[in-house]
């Protein structure tokens, strides 16, 4: 029932992640999840309450990719590091996992 | 020592008002550590019934305007734009300890324009009476869109100029329409063509005028816990920012009053004309700017620009500046 699979992790800003999407359109992946994300890295707390802010468009968003193949996900790390990362900060990390409906990714 | 004395006398008379009482009380909420918080949802509801009303009822109004009254007010806000972003940007440069980016985005941030700065004004000039023409608020963009396009082509250039190489594309039009685009400023534009095409005066006067300053209240109190909260943010960049958003807000306001009393000679632009275009000059965005300036100049951190802006800046504009142009309107037009 279940089969195994990567999932490609891209925590990152809001402003960046209409691009990593494109990116991973092209890329022959074939969807992806976006959750809100916040919490602490090497620039500066990033909220995750839902108290109000002033400043729009600061948040950060976790973007998931599932896929088969590994070299998917490798070109996109590759083009999102290249493209998006220069001057955007954000965090990728991969995991396997195990998904049923194969068929869907 | 009129000058003082009456600012003086505003100022107390001001912080027992409502918008700046709020202010206050949402730093020190914050301050205190208070688990009080204001939904995000709401505070974007509060910020479109505001600007919806400023934009309907400068609609309104201008139906019977005569427009021409408005280009020479309008030609002044782009220059402020470009004067406070040239100024700024020379100014940063001749700092120590500046990375340049950084210099221009703040910049650009204090050219641009703050809605609820503008809301507060307007709130404050009806308390005192002060009547000014209703398309004064549709200066914003003029003087906004001007200077975070400046802003982004000065850091752009002075990257290339450090990194030589390959030229990178300002695509101006997509700042302009992002700009418009921003939830203020298309909440603002869109209550103006109503006011004009339509005929919502019920609506106006029956929902969001007395919804008016109740909601300015609570947006005040918002951008007091978030001046709070951003404090720290600006503990970790260099303090000349700090210095740069206390005095700039002031500076600028005084060149735009200077500029709008040449208007209120020339084609007779009201005195409360003059104080609403000084504020607005002396604002910094803090809605729809630094998401531009983000999305413009991504290699500035963006820690200086938005803690110089909503942690000084706009309490700056707010507490001090609406009080000293009134104060100055009081003394330099015979009320």
């Amino acid at each position: 029932m279940f089969y195994p699979a990567k999932k490609l992790v891209i925590v990152t800003e809001h402003f960046v992640s209409d691009k990593v999407c494109r990116i991973i359109e092209s890329c022959n992946g074939k969807g992806y999840t976006l959750v809100p994300a916040g919490g602490k890295g090497m620039h500066h707390l990033h909220s995750t309450s839902d108290k109000a802010t002033v400043i729009e468009g600061f948040d950060n968003l976790k973007i998931e990719v599932v896929t088969h193949s590994r070299e998917v996900a490798e070109t996109i790390t590759e083009r999102v590091l290249e493209e998006c990362f220069q001057d955007y900060p954000g965090v990728i990390y991969m995991e396997d996992v195990e998904i049923c409906r194969p068929e869907r990714f | 020592m009129d000058l003082i004395l009456d600012f003086l006398s505003q100022f107390i008379s001001q912080l027992q008002s409502p918008t700046l009482s709020f202010l206050i009380g949402g730093f020190l909420v914050a301050a205190l550590g208070s688990k009080l918080t204001i939904p995000g949802p709401i505070y974007q509801f509060v910020v479109f019934v505001l600007l919806m009303k400023i934009g309907m009822k400068g609609g309104v109004e201008i139906r019977e305007a005569e427009l021409a009254e408005m280009l020479v007010p309008a030609v002044f806000s782009v220059v402020i734009g470009v004067v406070i972003v040239l100024l700024g940007n020379a100014l940063f440069k001749r700092l120590p300890g500046i990375n340049s980016a950084d210099g221009a985005a703040t910049a650009g941030l204090f050219g641009a324009v703050s809605a609820s700065t503008l809301a507060a004004a307007i709130v404050m000039l009806e308390e005192q009476g002060m009547t000014f023409e209703a398309w004064v608020p549709a200066l914003y963009p003029f003087m906004d869109i001007p200077a975070l396009i400046l802003a982004i082509v000065l850091a752009t250039v002075q990257r290339e100029k450090v990194k030589g190489g390959a030229s990178r594309k300002i695509d101006a039009w997509a700042i302009v329409k992002d700009s418009l685009r921003s939830s203020a400023i298309s909440a603002m534009l869109l209550g103006l063509l109503l006011g004009i095409f339509a005929r919502p005066e019920t609506v106006l006067n029956s929902f969001y005028q007395p919804l008016f300053r109740g909601f300015l209240s609570i947006l005040m109190l918002v951008l007091g816990m978030e001046a709070w909260s951003r404090i720290r943010e600006l503990k970790d960049v260099a303090h000349w920012f700090a210095v740069y958003a206390f005095f700039g807000p002031i500076v600028h306001g005084l060149i735009a009053f200077g500029l709008g009393y040449l208007a209120h000679l020339w084609v007779g632009f009201s005195p409360g004309g003059v104080v609403l275009l000084a504020v607005i000059a002396s604002s910094n965005s803090d809605i729809s700017g630094p998401p531009t300036i983000r999305a413009g100049i991504p290699w500035a951190n963006p820690s200086t620009y938005i803690g110089a802006s909503t942690s000084v800046g706009t309490p700056v504009a707010i507490a001090i500046c609406i009080p000293l142009f009134i104060a100055l309107a009081h003394i330099v037009f015979p009320l």
